[in-house]
């Protein structure tokens, strides 16, 4: 052979070469195991050693492969050993659902639980070929979750614990690798929020002006008060005034609050509002033919009106200091009842106990709405002319 | 001359049978390729160190062999070395089926080429079971190889080529792939932020801690603030949400007395506002709020939030969130509001707060 026919051959030889690398390209090289992706866990409580929690693990295959297995190992670590998280448990786990790429399969599954620390899905017939990356998802219902603990070694992370799941699939044989993952869930352990709110409560009395309707069912006052008097000031034969006090309580009582009213004294014959005489007295108002009483007594009748008065349309006494003043209370409180209507007033309490109630409310109030408490009197031609006083009392009581 | 014309025309037809033959995929002895290529590692964590890469691959040509050459490489027939991949303290480890008196050339390690030689070439017969044992070398990371890569994993390449001399003579060649992997990580740290500290523009009245929110004694208008940092660390590819929800309304000893999820005006979750007086007029009707202010900007509707709040209810909202991995650790800072108006009702009041990490690998 001449030196040209050797170089001939020699190039036919780097061709075939070049050639047989070319039409190999990448057959000749090894496939790797093929990696799951898009995977998640989630648990239907993420509460640290809950009983019954779901844990939903979905994830996309790396083939199209059809697949007969998938078996969860519930491991401390991601690769390294087989440990299984602590206090976790799936010895009452339950299927709860399967689907492929959407579809409910779950019929189609059986699971198999006997390992602590690893579930098992057996299809009875396989997924068929996964086209287009469908998404698998697997429910377990009834699984214990693990514990959280700084010592635990899944993580060293004190108020929470990020464990793995190792996820491998197998083709229809059962036995045959196809793709494996792996994905994390975290447990917690929860926060307490804790507040107390304190108790409060505000109330306010304040003067109304004179010329004032604050109370329809009162009527314009008559004269104008202040938080701490009420001043009728001269009172004409058969002439009624009126005199109203706003109040307002300011509280988070749970259960609301009640003002009562009561004057100072006794007797209510002889002690509502006395004169400079003693003898001298105003009464309680006693509406005459039409009952009289609070309706928290427990009379239907409920407080009486006004008018009912002999002489002239109020006090119809006829003997000095019996029934020949009255002195009447009202509230337009909605919650007090029987001072719905108009001019209907009741007789203020004298006495030892804690009173009327004259304000009510059953839950929290931000004081923004007043009750009015309005005072009416007026006096006959047998009531003596004197000066009259009394003490009026407001009580608040809440509830909590 | 025409003994020399047939031979020619004989050689020019060897040449095109051969070409068909070889561009057919059909397998020949002849100067080609090394069959069953594979590269065993002992460890293929990314960036693990010491690892052994043990090279196998089957003689195509029965040849004498002096170097063998092994190119790790980016891609397919590449010749750009993975990052991260260090070759220059490998050592030689076993090989067999090659012969004997190899010694390891790293002088091209840097280029991701590295070779086994010999003094004298030998004689190596086709179908020879070969194995070379690569120790001590260094891991590429995620993400070397296939830069685009959002899984944890990584292919990466290894070109072998058989030499009959010391230079430039190949006789076979091929080309094996080893993946990369990395195991999922999370990690998940919940703590307390102290008294008087101010993220995001919430300045914090009162310590919690990772397990426990006191907001202590509080009257009619007053607001408490308190704040927990969250740190995050993970490779998950695709990224993760941290989510904070009630389990149930925080609620007094009166179970009717509950406090409502922050409802200033317009206050979603995705639209915060600024801190407002609860104004509800009714007890346990929007008389108390809880409210939360989250520092990650990537949260939809948080981008600028400083000093705002959303409402906190039993519905799960994101604190946290990320579409990509958080390799390097984030930290969130998650602020809490807590006020209540005169009608709320005296209580003493708890609830419980949950994070939960949805992570997407």
């Amino acid at each position: 052979m001449t030196a040209s026919l050797r170089k001939v051959v020699s190039g036919a030889l780097m061709l075939s070469t070049t050639l047989a690398m070319t039409g190999l390209g990448m057959a000749g090289i090894a496939q790797a195991a093929g990696q799951l992706n898009t995977s998640t866990v989630t648990l239907s409580d993420v509460t640290s050693n809950q009983t019954s929690v779901t844990y939903t693990i979905a994830f996309k295959p790396g083939s199209t492969t059809p697949l007969g297995r998938v078996k969860f190992d519930f491991r401390q670590n991601a690769s390294t050993d087989a440990t299984v998280p602590d206090n976790f448990a799936n010895g009452s786990a339950t299927k709860s659902a399967v689907t492929i790429g959407g579809t409910g399969d779950t019929s189609n599954w059986t699971l198999d639980k006997t390992t602590t620390g690893t579930l098992i899905y057996t299809a009875t017939t396989d997924t068929g070929t996964l086209s287009g990356s469908p998404v698998l998802s697997f429910a377990t219902a009834n699984v214990h979750s693990n514990t959280v603990s700084a010592s635990t070694p899944c993580d060293s992370v004190t108020n929470s614990e990020t464990c793995w799941v190792r996820i491998t699939t197998y083709a229809s044989d059962n036995s045959t690798v196809v793709d494996n993952g792996t994905a994390t869930y975290t447990v917690i352990n929860t926060i307490t929020v804790t507040a107390t709110i304190d108790p409060v409560l505000t109330f306010t009395v304040a003067g109304v002006n004179s010329g004032t309707t604050s109370d329809a069912n009162a009527g314009a006052t008559s004269v104008t008060t202040t938080a701490t008097t009420i001043p009728f000031g001269n009172v004409a034969l058969g002439s009624a005034k009126v005199a109203t006090q706003d109040l307002k309580v300011l509280t988070n009582a749970n259960n609301g609050y009640t003002v009562y009213n009561k004057f100072n004294g006794s007797a209510p014959a002889t002690d509502l509002m006395v004169g400079t005489y003693s003898a001298n007295n105003i009464d309680p108002f006693d509406g005459g033919t039409v009952g009289t009483g609070w309706a928290e007594d427990g009379g239907s009748n409920a407080s009486a009106v006004w008018s009912a008065g002999t002489y002239p349309n109020g006090p119809d006494g006829t003997t000095r200091n019996v029934d020949t003043a009255w002195l009447g209370i009202r509230s337009s409180n909605a919650n007090v009842s029987g001072f719905s209507s108009a001019n209907v007033w009741a007789p203020p309490y004298v006495g030892s106990s804690i009173g009327k109630k004259v304000m009510i409310a059953t839950s929290p109030d931000n004081g923004t709405v007043a009750t009015y408490v309005s005072f009416k009197v007026q006096s006959n031609a047998f009531e003596p002319s004197d000066q009259y006083t009394g003490t009026t009392v407001y009580n608040v009581v809440a509830s909590y | 001359m025409n003994t020399l014309h047939s031979l020619c025309i004989r050689a020019a037809r060897l040449v095109t049978i051969i070409a068909l033959v070889t561009t057919f995929g059909i397998q020949t002895a002849f100067a080609g390729s090394v069959t069953s290529q594979a590269d065993t590692l002992s460890d293929y964590q990314a960036a693990a160190t010491g690892v052994h890469h043990v090279i196998t691959f089957t003689t195509a040509t029965t040849s004498d062999i002096q170097r063998v050459a092994f190119q790790f490489s980016t891609v397919s027939a590449g010749t750009t070395k993975p990052s991260h991949l260090s070759l220059s303290s490998a050592t030689l480890g076993t090989v067999s089926g090659l012969g004997s008196g190899w010694s390891l050339n790293t002088a091209s390690a840097g280029d991701g080429l590295i070779y086994i030689g010999r003094d004298t070439p030998a004689e190596v017969t086709a179908s020879s079971s070969a194995s070379v044992d690569l120790q001590n070398i260094t891991n590429p990371h995620i993400a070397d190889c296939n830069s685009g890569t959002i899984n944890l994993s990584d292919t990466c390449y290894v070109a072998i080529t058989t030499f009959s001399d010391d230079s430039h003579t190949h006789i076979d060649s091929g080309e094996t792939t080893y993946v990369i992997t990395e195991d999922p990580s999370f990690s998940f740290q919940i703590s307390s932020v102290p008294v008087s500290q101010t993220h995001n523009g919430v300045t914090t009245t009162v310590a919690g801690s990772g397990t426990e929110f006191p907001f202590g004694n509080m009257s009619p208008g007053n607001v408490q603030y308190a704040a927990h940092k969250l740190q995050i660390t993970t490779n998950a590819p695709r990224g993760y949400t941290v989510y904070a929800y009630l389990n149930e309304p925080i609620s007094g000893s009166n179970p009717d007395n509950q406090i409502s999820p922050f409802g200033a005006v317009d206050a979603t979750w995705s639209t915060p506002q600024n801190w407002a007086t609860p104004s509800g007029t009714s007890a346990n009707s929007n008389s108390g709020w809880i409210a939360a202010n989250t520092s990650d900007t990537r949260v939809s509707g948080w981008s600028s939030a400083s000093a705002k709040f959303g409402p906190i209810s039993t519905t799960k909202h994101a604190v946290a969130t990320s579409t990509t991995a958080d390799r390097t650790e984030v930290t969130i800072y998650v602020s809490y509001a807590f006020g209540i108006n005169a009608v709320q009702p005296a209580d003493t009041y708890s609830g419980k707060i949950i994070y939960e990490v949805d992570a997407l690998y």
